[in-house]
């Protein structure tokens, strides 16, 4: 849940801190949206929904995202619980309704609420035995509610055998990781159907059981492992209704009627699919028959890429005849081992007649049809031709192609082998040698229609026998040709299948392929290959994009390549469909909220007379353009501002101001992204992906998406926000001080905790808390040395709790990233201890209208001195005295860091420069002073060409002073 | 009653000793039948071969004594001289006979003599690697260690000869032996404590060990021909031993046989030991002495082999003659046999109130109920008691008990699973078991599974252990009965398992994948095309290969587990049936055929061999079926009689074996008496404690009782053995207690109904007993209630007394 994310231990420091402080706020910020109960209603109806969350006293309306569902009334019952009647229209659309609900002071992030086509009843405890279980109709939909070791039961009485389709949604409600279990018991209660997951309905039980006996059954849900609690709803939906489970092709094209084939459970309905709701990446579909609709739906991708569907295989099989062998004909020993029969003309060679009979080794031989001679087996014709040595005999089968194509073989024979396709020879192996699979590889070029393929075998001694097998994806399988770009689909049908696409490629042009089979909920999991046309592998996926595969394929040659796909655990059926994009568009078009750090921060609740802020993401854009965001639908009083889009980055800052006087109101506002030059919006989206159930490490499991962005203007907030425009640029790899203001409303005394909105590129920032009495703080920036030059677009964000979190933003300022404006380069040294010693840094200025500059070093070691003259505009070297204590720390000093003040008229622009050494040794001890030192280092030892050599040679010391 | 115990053991012993003064060894043997020599040719090969010779008489009672001491023997060829302690020492190379005599009974033994002069040189593998095994230098707490012992290591009981030898010979520059002054080489000085040896003496000087290391050393200490020396075969002689009461002595004859088709005697050079000292000890020269009435086995092992002999000793009581006991069912031949043997007649048929409450418990693991006790004592069918098992097999608490018997050796449990995953695997074991799934079928399916392990359940099989090597040691012990773990660093001590077996075998478990389904929870299970084992030592990687079998062809892209699991489970295959029939056996006697049922060995052989191939060939014919088999146990005479109190041990099956309940069996008895089932957590009320999926049940009452953990594959995690706290939590725990005064339970319920007091003693009898009471029982129990000031508080103690007494405990 995204509720989850925020910690409830800030509610009871809240309710603490109001109690303290009693300052008069309207309750409620920070709304937070548990769930609706029930979780779903039935169209064309009014349903009771009870609301439940936290901080919720203050409720007052209800925002949707898609049309159909309108609140009759909203009653606040508590903090935790409001009343709402919902008026749920004939004409809503069926499924998911995302939904956030809107305080005087907040508005929550979104959960959902769930619409069908069949009449509800609630679920009445006590039903956990058999005896009270509660009687329910056929055709219906049942709110329930799985406790802790809980078990429901229904029953359902069946006047006529009948399929019956039951559907429990749990997980997919969207309120918490729940794994139902269903089990349908007939009227002896003989178990007639277990479901568990399915991947269609992920931990959901979706099944179909036929019911042959009339009379009276039992539905039985519970948890799988008996667990529970009383956030885990469901909606059993059980009766007649279709369940579709696969989707061929699996996308729809936006404003176009599109034919899709739809199968599940043995049932195919062709359907043409209309009215997609414009601005979604994907759309639900209930499939619809005279039994009704189905209470599921099956989500189909909406896609302007050209749809290829999977061929039928026949269009590509080469059908074999099964093998015919004539033999033996003799083999009379010769030179060598194998005898003289591989060299031998006997009629088959000559003229195929699959009547005549042929004088043989043994008297008369014929063809006789081998149908036991399977592909790719070794068979052993010593059991055949008695007695094997000395002998050959011929093979033969008809292949039937549709198409006319090449298809690559593979044999091996024991002892020569000739291979003749259509009466020509095409390949031939001389030697004696044993039944090797594989062993030759030969490729057969097939005419349409049928092709008679003859192979001899001859037999010196010992062993005999062949193989033979099609390797190319089984025997003779051709792939499918496909353009560029291009979305496949098909169906993995059968155990064992592959299925193959085959496309040209040009050289190192990078080619994206993206499967998407399980995320439609295909059972499929899928593998993807890459392969060469000769069926080498060369990249393969298997769980990239989650348990579907996605890969980046960069083609050595340009040329044909085959992309493979299978499942892993070659498992196969009509239901295992899929769609692979080959060479998608790097990235998902589109735009969204994508605010780094909180990533589940979608709602934005402006407070009146304040701000608020959030960051777009606009991927797939050309940005070099001018692009800016554009909202529409914004409430009175609202205005926005965007921040200046920069390159290197697709992020956006966007603050919205409410003045004093707006209305307290929540909007779902309609993003869309305008050239500069422009003057309407560009055709792509805004599409947020919303999680709603998450498991282990924050993993999102569930998620549902909406194509507004929630905005809410609420009570004013007891704080806000500032930031002081910075007057000077911030320098790669160095700091800019931020000056941050906090204005309280009288009274108000919680701390305010204050950080950036964003980071451009390369920038860090941390966090600086206002307590009570502080109204200015500095917050640092600093920049690493590949901060992107340009001036970004900033805000700090302020947040504080009082009876629920308040945030707030302040304007947006520019912040500049330069260059460095002068260059420094520290040297090394090193000295001993009470001695003195000169250190060079090399200076450069590297923009005009600079006179002078300090410089210093603010990290030497204690008890080192020395004084920093002002350095002059132009390049120069400056040896600095050092004067080293008696008690100066001794060791390598490295890093040193020399902070360099530029004036200019907006102040002082701070650089970093980092580097050099200075090394402080401890003083030798006396005795071995005596051993044979120079008496000084003598000049000649320097190369002392270098104009900041020091004057002053360093005197009494073994080591040498190093330049 | 400890202390009368002891008492009466001690009582017992002194009665044993008077006894054995008395009756001794002297005592006549019945006229001798049959006379045997062992070995039955006599083969010497040099001049220091002195081969022992025994002979044994058996008389019509099938009793058997040594009379070596006691024949004539008369040589026949001179080519050797006979030595009346039973040896035979060479004079001259040629052929001849022993003719052996005792009384009427006569015996020839051929004789043959090589090379009688000269004294053959000493093999490292024949003679010095025996020695040093003997004397323990090459133990597992000695050099034998993997590390070895301070700088010497040796090869566990001298597995890899081609090490022993270097180490001796070249390690620390050869400075263990000196061939120039042979007596002086560390080896014997050590061994001899002339030089300080921490493992102290372990060779006398002179003595036969002490001469061949010498004579060894002096000739260069050589490294012979390993093919030469190869040991293929063991045999102990005789192979089975009736002895007639205590005291009887019997030496034994252990001979090698080798590669190069000779075999000398071995029986000072193997290490002897008996399964059971009480019954039959074993001294070091291989003389074996009876003591109480039982049986045992004295394993001999040399080099890598063991063998057995079987040595049963009857008691006292034996009866002369053997009733006629009709046999109920083909089982019962087999236990009638070696009772005639033992001379015990096996206890009568048990009643059919116990019947009930036996079967009831085994099958289903449950009490019989009040009104099943009812309608089983009034049926007058002859055949109600199968009848009885075939609707006790049809009820779904069946399913849960071997699921759950399963789930204990198969690590169901959560450290290892996933909850969910674990529930899983433990309702498809209760589904296969419900829909009766062969046995070789489920097995098959456990060790092909694949697939995500919560929609294809099996699949938990391979997460229970994710290590090659390890699941190749599970499925040897659970599927077949064997360990093979020593194997792992060294080969197994006195079994034919090889270092090479064991990665060899693990290689079958090289290529299973896993990966994370779409679930996180889940995983998915499957083969690679790649992954190999290799073996410890030299890194080799081994190609798959049954376990005392053949290396199998396996196709490149094939599942190298099917290729196993088809070899398992067929027929030809020695151990499979006849171990999963071993564990249906135990669970209806409390003990296997071979015990402990997974520890199959050479050295640890079932106590009814005939039977132990019956039960598999039978499970075999029946395709595997578990219910087939339980009916033909059940049907057995054997399995239905009824508990006699006597000194013999129950392994003959002579009487019903008495077993503690275990404790899902209790808790579910407890709770079946007080009439308040047990609610266990993560389970629906109603859900019985064999349904508990997972060795971790949160139930103090079923860890106390020795409710396995499923930490390890081992059978013998189970406890059955009685502790404090068992006893101390049925006396005052909080279980017995809540349950006899919750509101819901049988005797409050009875309370309430103001039943009489006989009707509530017929109602307790039936429920916890299976029976009514008995006149006495009634009697008292009557004039004690109506005595009692408050009759609630006598009814609670009544059911409480009910619940600690030994006849419910205890499955009789």
């Amino acid at each position: 849940m995204t509720g989850d994310l925020r910690p409830r231990w800030r509610v009871l420091l809240g309710l603490l801190l109001t109690c303290l402080v009693t300052v008069p706020l309207a309750s409620g910020a920070d709304p937070l949206l548990e769930t609706l109960v029930p979780r779903g209603g039935q169209v064309g109806t009014e349903v009771d929904v009870v609301v439940i969350g936290q901080r919720l006293a203050a409720a007052k309306e209800l925002l949707w995202f898609r049309t159909g569902i309108e609140v009759v009334s909203i009653e606040n019952e508590n903090d935790r619980r409001v009343r709402v009647r919902l008026r749920i229209a004939a004409d809503c659309p069926l499924g998911e309704h995302p939904v956030a609900l809107r305080t005087a002071a907040g508005l929550t992030e979104i959960e959902t609420f769930h619409v069908g086509a069949l009449p509800e009843i609630n679920e009445q405890e006590p039903n956990g035995d058999t005896e009270t279980a509660q009687p329910i109709p056929l055709d219906v939909t049942v709110n329930g509610v799985v406790t802790a070791e809980d078990v429901d039961r229904y029953t359902l009485e069946i006047a006529e055998p009948m399929a019956l389709t039951v559907d429990v949604a749990g997980l997919r409600l969207g309120d918490t990781p729940f794994d139902p279990h269903l089990t349908v018991l007939g009227p002896q209660g003989e178990t007639l159907l277990i479901v568990d997951d399915t991947p269609f309905g992920r931990l959901d039980p979706v099944g179909r059981v036929v019911i042959e006996k009339p009379g009276s059954i039992q539905l039985v849900v519970r948890e799988s492992a008996y667990g529970g609690s009383d956030r885990c709803h469901y909606r059993l939906h059980v009766g007649q209704f279709p369940l579709a489970r696969a989707a061929v092709p699996a996308s729809v094209r936006l404003g176009e009627e599109s034919a899709v084939q739809f199968v599940g459970e043995g049932s195919v309905w062709d359907q043409v699919v209309t009215g997609v709701e414009p601005g979604r990446g994907t759309v639900d579909w209930f499939v619809r028959d005279g039994r009704g609709v189905a209470t599921s739906p099956i989500r189909l991708v909406v896609s302007q890429m050209p749809t290829v569907v999977e061929a039928e295989p026949a269009t590509w099989q080469v059908r074999a005849s099964a093998w015919r062998l004539a033999g033996p004909f003799p083999n009379p020993p010769g030179e060598g081992e194998v005898g003289q029969g591989h060299a031998a003309v006997h009629p088959p060679e000559t003229e195929l007649a699959l009547e005549a009979t042929y004088p043989g080794r043994d008297g008369e031989v014929r063809w006789v049809e081998h149908p036991e001679f399977a592909d790719g087996k070794i068979h052993d014709l010593t059991k055949e031709i008695q007695p094997s040595d000395h002998a050959l005999v011929y093979l033969w089968r008809r292949l039937e192609s549709p198409i006319e194509q090449s298809v690559p073989i593979a044999l091996g024979t024991d002892d020569t082998v000739k291979v003749w396709l259509n009466g020509t020879l095409l390949h031939e192996h001389a030697a004696a040698r044993g039944v090797q699979a594989d062993a030759d590889h030969v490729i057969l070029p097939l005419k349409k229609g049928s092709n008679d393929l003859l192979l001899k075998v001859t037999n010196g001694s010992g062993g005999f026998g062949f193989t033979l097998r099609g390797t190319r994806t089984g025997f003779a399988r051709r792939s499918q040709p496909v353009p560029l770009p291009c979305a496949a689909h098909g169906v993995i049908a059968q155990p064992g299948e592959t299925d193959t696409f085959r496309f040209s490629a040009e050289k190192d042009r990078e080619l994206e392929f993206v499967v998407r089979a399980r995320e439609l909920r295909s059972p499929l999991d899928a593998i993807l290959q890459v392969r060469s046309l000769d069926g080498r592998g060369l990249v393969a996926n298997d769980d990239s994009g989650g348990p579907d595969p996605r890969l980046r394929f960069k083609p050595p040659e340009s040329g044909e390549y085959v992309l493979a796909i299978w499942d892993h655990l070659r498992d196969g059926g009509p239901e295992h469909f899929y769609r692979v994009e080959i060479d998608r568009r790097r990235g998902e078009r589109g735009l969204r909220v994508s605010v780094p750090g909180r990533p589940d921060d979608l709602a934005v609740a402006v407070p009146r007379g304040g701000r608020m802020a959030t960051v777009l993401r606009l991927d797939g854009l050309d940005l070099r353009r001018g692009i800016r965001p554009v909202f529409f639908g914004l409430p009175d009083g609202l205005t926005v501002t965007t921040g200046a889009l920069q390159g290197g980055t697709v992020l956006v800052p966007v603050v919205f101001s409410a003045t004093a006087e707006s209305t307290l109101a929540a909007a779902g506002l309609s993003v869309r992204a305008q050239e500069a030059a422009g003057d309407a919006p560009l055709p792509v989206d805004f599409l947020q992906r919303v999680p709603l159930v998450k498991v282990e490490n924050n993993q999102t499991f569930l998620e549902t998406e909406v194509d507004r962005l929630p905005v809410a203007v609420v009570e004013a907030s007891p704080f806000m926000v500032d930031v002081v425009t910075p007057t000077v640029p911030i320098i790669q790899a160095s700091p800019l001080p931020l000056t941050v203001r906090v204005t309280r409303r009288e009274g108000f005394a919680a701390p305010v905790r204050v950080r950036l909105l964003w980071n451009p590129p390369g920038l860090s920032s941390g966090e600086v808390t206002f307590n009570a009495e502080e109204t200015e703080k500095v917050l640092s920036i600093n920049a690493n040395g590949n901060a992107r030059e340009g001036t970004w677009s900033i805000a700090a964000i302020g947040r504080a709790d009082a009876g629920g979190e308040w945030a707030v933003s302040s304007e947006l300022v520019p912040l500049e990233v330069s260059k460095p404006w002068i260059r420094a380069q520290i040297g090394k040294t090193r000295v001993e201890q009470s001695q003195a010693t000169e250190l060079e840094v090399s200076f450069e200025t590297l923009r005009d209208g600079i006179e002078s500059y300090d410089a210093r070093i603010v990290n030497l070691p204690r008890e080192v001195t020395t004084e920093f003259p002002s350095v002059a505009a132009g390049s120069h070297k400056i040896a600095y005295s050092l004067a080293v204590g008696e008690k100066a720390p001794p060791g390598r000093h490295q890093n040193l860091l020399l902070l360099c003040s530029v004036p200019s008229p907006g102040g002082a622009v701070v650089h970093y420069v980092r580097g050099g050494e200075l090394r402080i040794d401890k003083p030798l001890p006396p005795e071995r002073r005596k051993s044979p030192a120079p008496a000084a280092p003598s000049t000649e030892e320097k190369p002392s060409t270098d104009a900041a050599t020091p004057k002053k040679p360093v005197v009494g010391t073994l080591t040498k002073p190093k330049t | 009653m400890k202390i009368r115990d002891t008492a009466h053991g001690w009582l017992w012993l002194a009665s044993l000793l008077l006894a054995s003064t008395v009756s001794g060894a002297e005592e006549p043997l019945a006229t001798a039948v049959r006379l045997e020599v062992f070995p039955d040719r006599i083969q010497i090969d040099h001049g220091g071969d002195h081969p022992r010779v025994i002979v044994v008489a058996t008389d019509a009672t099938g009793l058997t004594r040594d009379v070596t001491a006691e024949v004539s023997v008369t040589v026949r060829g001179e080519v050797v001289t006979w030595d009346p302690e039973g040896r035979c020492h060479p004079r001259q190379d040629g052929e001849g006979q022993l003719e052996v005599r005792l009384g009427e009974l006569r015996v020839e033994v051929p004789v043959v003599v090589q090379d009688a002069a000269r004294p053959r040189a000493a093999s490292f593998h024949r003679d010095v690697l025996p020695v040093l095994t003997r004397a323990g230098c090459n133990g597992g707490a000695c050099h034998g260690s993997a590390a070895g012992k301070n700088g010497f290591r040796l090869s566990l009981f001298g597995f890899d000869a081609t090490e022993d030898h270097r180490r001796l010979t070249r390690e620390l520059r050869g400075r263990r032996i000196d061939p120039a002054v042979p007596e002086g080489s560390l080896l014997l000085t050590k061994a001899t404590t002339r030089v300080t040896h921490q493992g102290g003496q372990r060779l006398q000087e002179a003595s036969p060990g002490y001469d061949t290391l010498l004579r060894w050393i002096a000739d260069g200490a050589q490294r012979d021909a390993p093919e030469r020396g190869l040991l293929v075969g063991l045999d102990v002689a005789p192979a089975q031993l009736v002895l007639g009461g205590p005291d009887w002595k019997q030496q034994l004859v252990v001979r090698a046989r080798y590669a190069d088709g000779s075999d000398r005697d071995v029986t000072d050079l193997a290490l002897l030991s008996s399964s059971n000292d009480e019954s039959a000890a074993v001294s070091a020269d291989g003389q074996v002495t009876s003591g109480r009435p039982g049986e045992a086995y004295v394993m001999a092992r040399f080099g890598t082999l063991a063998e057995v002999s079987q040595v049963l000793v009857l008691a006292d009581s034996a009866a002369a003659i053997w009733p006629d006991v009709p046999e109920l069912h083909p089982i019962d031949a087999f236990v009638h046999d070696k009772l005639k043997k033992m001379r015990q007649v096996p206890a009568d048929v048990c009643s059919d109130e116990v019947f009930l409450r036996r079967v009831s418990l085994d099958v289903l693991g449950l009490l019989p109920t009040a009104a099943e006790v009812t309608t089983f004592l009034a049926d007058t069918a002859p055949d109600k008691r199968a009848s009885l098992v075939d609707s006790l097999l049809g009820r779904p608490e069946f399913s849960d008990v071997w699921a759950m018997q399963w789930a204990e050796v198969l690590r169901v449990e959560s450290e290892r699973l996933e909850p969910k995953g674990m529930y899983l695997y433990t309702q498809y074991l209760r589904e296969a078991f419900a829909r009766d799934v062969p046995i070789d079928q489920l097995v098959r399916d456990l060790l092909t599974s694949q697939g995500g392990n919560f929609t294809q359940p099996a699949a938990n099989f391979y997460l229970t252990e994710r290590d090659p090597k390890s699941i190749a040691e599970n499925v040897a012990q659970v599927f077949l009965g064997i360990r093979i773990q020593c194997a792992q660093c060294h080969n197994h001590p006195f079994e034919r398992w090889t270092m090479d077996d064991y990665y060899s075998f693990a290689a079958f478990f090289g290529r299973i994948g896993t990966k994370r389904a779409e679930d996180p929870r889940e995983t998915i299970v499957s083969t690679r095309g790649s992954g190999e084992v290799r073996h410890a030592r030299d890194n080799r990687v081994m190609p798959p290969k049954f376990l005392g079998g053949a290396v199998p062809e396996i196709a490149r892209s094939a599942d190298r587990r099917a290729v196993l699991a088809e070899w398992l489970t067929s027929p030809n295959n020695p151990w499979f049936a006849a171990n999963i029939a071993n564990r249906v056996w135990a669970r209806f006697f409390g003990r296997g055929l071979v015990e402990p049922v997974d520890d199959v060995r050479v050295s640890n052989p079932p106590s009814h061999p005939e039977l132990h191939r019956w039960l598999g060939r039978r499970l075999v014919e029946t395709g595997y079926d578990l219910r087939a088999l339980i009916r033909d146990i059940t049907a057995s005479r054997t399995y239905q009689l009824a508990a006699r109190p006597d000194e013999l041990p129950s392994s003959a099956y002579a009487k019903a074996p008495v077993r503690r309940l275990s404790a899902e069996q209790l808790l579910e008895a407890i709770g079946r008496v007080a009439g308040v089932p047990t609610k266990f957590r993560g389970l629906p009320l109603g859900a019985r404690a064999t349904q508990v999926a997972g060795g971790r049940s949160n139930s103090y009452f079923l860890d106390t009782f020795g409710r396995p953990r499923r930490t390890s594959p081992c059978a013998c995690e189970r406890r059955s053995e009685p502790t404090l706290g068992q006893a101390l939590h049925l006396i005052n725990g909080p279980t017995v207690e809540r349950k006899l005064r919750a509101k819901s339970g049988r005797l409050q319920r009875l309370l309430a109904s103001e039943a009489p007091d006989g009707v509530i003693l017929e109602d307790l009898w039936r429920a916890a007993y299976a029976r009514s009471p008995r006149v006495d029982e009634r009697e008292r129990w009557l004039a004690e209630l109506a005595a009692a000031p408050d009759r609630a508080s006598m009814l609670e103690d009544l059911f409480w007394a009910v619940l600690n007494s030994k006849e419910f405990l205890f499955n009789h």
